[in-house]
């Protein structure tokens, strides 16, 4: 791991309580990107310390970082701009989420066009929750989609088998 | 394009008769090569100039002993899979093009239950070959690429189905070359024994084969073609198989192995170098751990086809909108990638990849014209429309041949699927595999005390839901005490859905009858292939999940006195997780209204508590789960991938298979009898209706559910359904 740079960032969580934010930012894009993730899964969670390291991520150019940006939006537009982000960054899960968005209209106009797209790439990328999400949708006729118990289970059975080599979490 | 190749002058021979003998020779994983014999014995006259040769390569892929059309955990026909029914197109093909090499991609051995049988429960002995290699033996394989699922049940597994030593550390291999395998040569050029840095199987191999050329005058005459391969496969496995490989094996990219192979290839007279790769296209920038290399591998000079596999797809395809196949240098329509012929057969089976590669003789060597090879996938099942196959509206395949859909569909309805016919020399082969993997599904793994069915799932019986929760939360608890301490003291609670809640009509329920519970029953209470995956949330997450949840009831109006739909049809049952566990209780209040469109649920979930007390919005619970519900799927608020704590590699089937194993004596009392959940009393003027199955009725007796009754024993839907009353204030 690079240290390039050097910051102390003082910042105050919502709830008042005063939080020491990376003390030094490495200057690498996935070693910032898992400091991000320690805070976010940390006992207690620190989200300041988590936002700050994904924002300095996604500056250089991670697209998981720019997921982490989208889920812990507080604003739904904030919320898409970065997952869309992210998606363009390849990043199957954001495009999972966006599906998720445009299907049940949170944040964007309700389009199940584009929720299909944006499952059907991240089914493209192997990510079985996308994968399971159009069988069942064949299955049972969902997002304008014709009942077709053939294309169901054809997806299943990516589905089952994309289990064994997921892409990575992001 | 037209590609010349300069390789060592091999004079033609003249074979003693027009069969298509063959003979094989596998490079050694290490150590010197043989030399190389001249291709033609010196009596032959020379071929002469413009002699031309048609030259089939057929792929399978992925079939992951996919052997019968057949799904083990349903116990039924399954006719869109299975080699059996491939073998037909591969009998097919052979008839068109009689010079031709049958190449298997790999992923072969595991990803049924019949591998899974073969492996772990009734472990095959070293004195017979695998099902799916006994099939591919009789078939007449020329030679197999090794994939990334062949390591998944070890190293010394895979050594004694392939009858292939590795000298590696930490696993004796020795005696694996005696066992029965493959009896064609098995490639795998990209990964090395840490012990030795050698490849762990023969990096390539040279198939020789007799083959009928057309000579300028027409005549027809016999000779050799020396086809060389290599084999790759991604170099992930070292992750995906760490406890088997990590530092036991290594990998590199093919950047870094495939320009040698195949120069030493030429050099051993290869006519033609075919490229084997378990990946496909990726134009990411090259590193040598790249999953899907396919579109590099293309690039290296030398190669005159790749036949990929792992992503399951089909390739060409020119309606496919996947990202790989819409790169630069990818012809998705003719299929090559860089000008080389590039085929991929889908996986399980379902197609067959065909290359009809057109070559020359030059008077020196063989010249393959790329741009002249024909190359399709084609289906062991189509679709009609308007009396048409779609798989070949033309009735016949790209190379002219006939479609054997060519009349299939002639009087059938449009979307009406047609297949193959399934080879029937195969199924013989395997039965005794087959049987034995029906027995072992069928096998009782525990007993149940009451039938385990979702018919009432909707209004709060658990019967076929609470196992699935018990088994969740005890394997999420233990991993979490044992490898989280940060998490130890927090409550584990499981949440799970009835998959099979109706949709489709009165069978499309789970329903495990009292008596033995046997793994398809297992299948049955958990239909999903789902992985387990444990997410930290709050209590305020916990409300806004069953507020999810919960909009799977429509809004009931007290004071209407006609009858109400309980079910709100925009909400399926596989989202309607319920949780089961005695010390959380919560209401579910249906007078309340539905969210607008896009806006989160909320209002119906009332006295939520943990063990008698309100829950805080701060107050933190792990919650056991599937992958799909903790990567966003349902659109449940805060589950979005980001409060995974535990992303287990066991499917949700077998730690309920190993839960039953583990408690075989189900009972209603500990297993089918612990409602979370009920709903907020309320008097209606009128009914509420829902649809189930015609045994609910008796399932709602046997069972601690109260104010159900039947209102008809058709509800009309022509599905099978009967229509029933719950009553809100019982």
């Amino acid at each position: 791991m690079k240290y390039a740079g050097f910051a102390l960032v003082i910042a105050l969580s919502a709830c008042g309580e005063r939080t020491v934010a990376p003390a030094v930012v490495p200057d690498d894009t996935a070693a910032t990107l898992a400091l991000g993730r320690a805070a976010l899964r940390g006992q207690p969670r620190d989200l300041p310390r988590a936002r700050a390291y994904f924002t300095r991520a996604a500056q250089g150019g991670s697209g998981a970082a720019a997921y982490y940006l989208g889920v812990l939006a507080d604003d739904a537009a904030e919320r898409i701009r970065w997952l869309a982000i992210a998606a363009e960054r390849g990043e199957p899960h954001a495009m999972f989420l966006l599906g998720n968005a445009y299907r049940s209209g949170a944040g964007v106009p309700r389009d199940d066009a584009r929720a299909l797209a944006y499952y059907a790439q991240a089914a493209e990328a192997e990510l079985p929750a996308a994968l399971q999400t159009l069988a069942m949708a064949y299955r049972s006729g969902e997002l304008g989609l014709t009942p077709d118990e053939d294309e169901a289970r054809r997806y299943e059975m990516e589905a089952g088998h994309a289990l064994d080599h997921p892409p990575p979490e992001p | 394009m037209f590609l010349r190749r300069s390789i060592v002058v091999a004079a033609l021979a003249l074979a003693a008769c027009g069969d298509n003998t063959r003979a094989i020779e596998p490079a050694t994983p290490d150590g010197p090569r043989p030399p190389d014999a001249p291709s033609q014995p010196d009596a032959a006259p020379p071929l002469p100039a413009g002699s031309t040769l048609t030259f089939g390569v057929l792929e399978t892929t992925d079939l992951h002993t996919n052997v019968r059309a057949y799904d083990y955990f349903k116990l039924a026909e399954d006719k869109s899979i299975g080699l059996e029914r491939t073998a037909t197109l591969i009998a097919q093909a052979r008839a068109e093009l009689p010079n031709s090499v049958l190449v298997d991609n790999g992923d072969t051995i595991q990803g049924t239950v019949l591998a899974d049988y073969q492996a772990l429960i009734a472990p095959v002995g070293c004195d017979q070959p695998l099902a799916i290699y006994k099939v591919m033996n009789a078939l007449g394989y020329d030679v197999a690429g090794i994939g990334n699922h062949e390591f998944n049940y070890g190293l010394g597994y895979l050594a004694q189905v392939t009858h292939t030593a590795f000298d590696v550390t930490g696993v004796n291999t020795s005696g694996a070359v005696a066992c029965k395998g493959p009896t064609f040569p098995q490639v795998l050029s990209n990964v090395f024994s840490k012990k030795t840095d050698q490849p762990i199987f023969a990096p390539d191999a040279i198939v020789t084969r007799t083959v009928r050329v057309t000579t300028p005058d027409g005549q027809q005459r016999d000779a050799t073609l020396k086809v060389g391969f290599l084999a790759f496969t991604p170099p992930a496995i070292v992750t995906w198989d760490k406890r088997w490989l990590d530092g036991v094996v290594y990998t590199k990219g093919v950047q870094e192995t495939a320009p040698a192979l195949v120069a030493d290839l030429r050099a051993r007279g290869a006519d033609l170098v075919i490229a084997i790769i378990h990946g496909g296209l990726d134009n990411k920038p090259y590193a040598p751990e790249l999953e899907n290399q396919g579109w590099y591998l293309a690039q290296v000079p030398g190669i005159d086809a790749v036949l990929m596999g792992h992503s399951h797809q089909v390739f060409p395809n020119a309606a496919s909108t996947a990202p790989q196949f819409n790169l630069p240098m990818v012809d998705k329509t003719l299929g090559s990638v860089a000008g080389v012929p590039a085929v991929m057969a889908n996986f399980w089976g379902q197609h067959l990849g065909v290359m009809a590669m057109h070559l020359t003789w030059d008077g020196a060597a063989w010249t393959h014209d790329p741009a002249a090879t024909i190359v399709e996938a084609r289906p062991i099942a189509t679709t009609c429309k308007t009396g048409q196959a779609l798989a070949c509206t033309t009735g016949t395949w790209a190379t002219g041949a006939t479609c054997p859909f060519a009349t299939a569909c002639t009087g059938l309805a449009d979307k009406a699927k047609v297949y193959v016919d399934a080879d029937p020399s195969v199924a013989p082969l395997v039965e005794t595999e087959h049987q034995g993997t029906i027995t072992y599904v069928k096998t009782p793994i525990g007993t149940t005390d009451f039938a385990m069915t979702t018919y009432l799932a909707d209004v709060g019986e658990v019967g076929a839901i609470q196992i699935v929760n018990q088994a969740q939360a005890a394997y999420v608890a233990a991993y979490v005490q044992q490898n989280l301490p940060q998490y130890a003291a927090l409550p584990v609670l499981s949440v799970s859905a009835p998959f099979k809640s109706g949709f489709q009509g009165g069978n499309d329920y789970t329903s495990v009858a009292a008596g033995g519970v046997a793994i398809n029953n297992a299948a049955d209470l958990y239909l999903y292939a789902n992985t387990v995956y444990a997410v930290k949330v709050t209590g305020a997450d916990l409300q806004a999940w069953l507020e999810t949840a919960a909009l799977r009831f429509a809004q009931i109006d007290p004071t209407k006195t006609t009858d109400q739909q309980l079910i709100n049809p925009g909400f399926p049952g596989y989202n309607f997780d319920v949780v089961t566990d005695p010390d959380l209780s919560y209401e579910i209040d249906i007078t309340q209204p539905l969210p607008p469109m896009g806006q989160p649920a909320s209002g119906r979930i009332k006295n939520l508590t943990w063990k008698g007390q309100p829950i805080s919005p701060t107050q933190e619970f792990i919650v056991a789960t599937n992958n799909y519900r903790a990567s966003g799927g349902g659109g449940f608020p805060g589950l979005d991938g980001s409060k995974t704590i535990y992303a287990a590699p066991d499917t949700n089937r077998d730690v309920l298979i190993a839960y039953i194993k583990a408690h075989p004596s189900l009972t209603r009392a500990a297993n089918g009898a612990a409602r979370s959940w009920h709903f907020t009393r309320v008097e209606t003027a009128g009914n509420v209706v829902f649809s189930s199955a015609p045994a609910a009725l008796t399932a709602a007796q046997a069972s601690s559910i109260a104010g159900i009754s039947q209102l008809a024993a058709d509800d009309g839907s022509g599905k099978g359904l009967a229509l029933y009353a719950i009553d809100l204030a019982p």
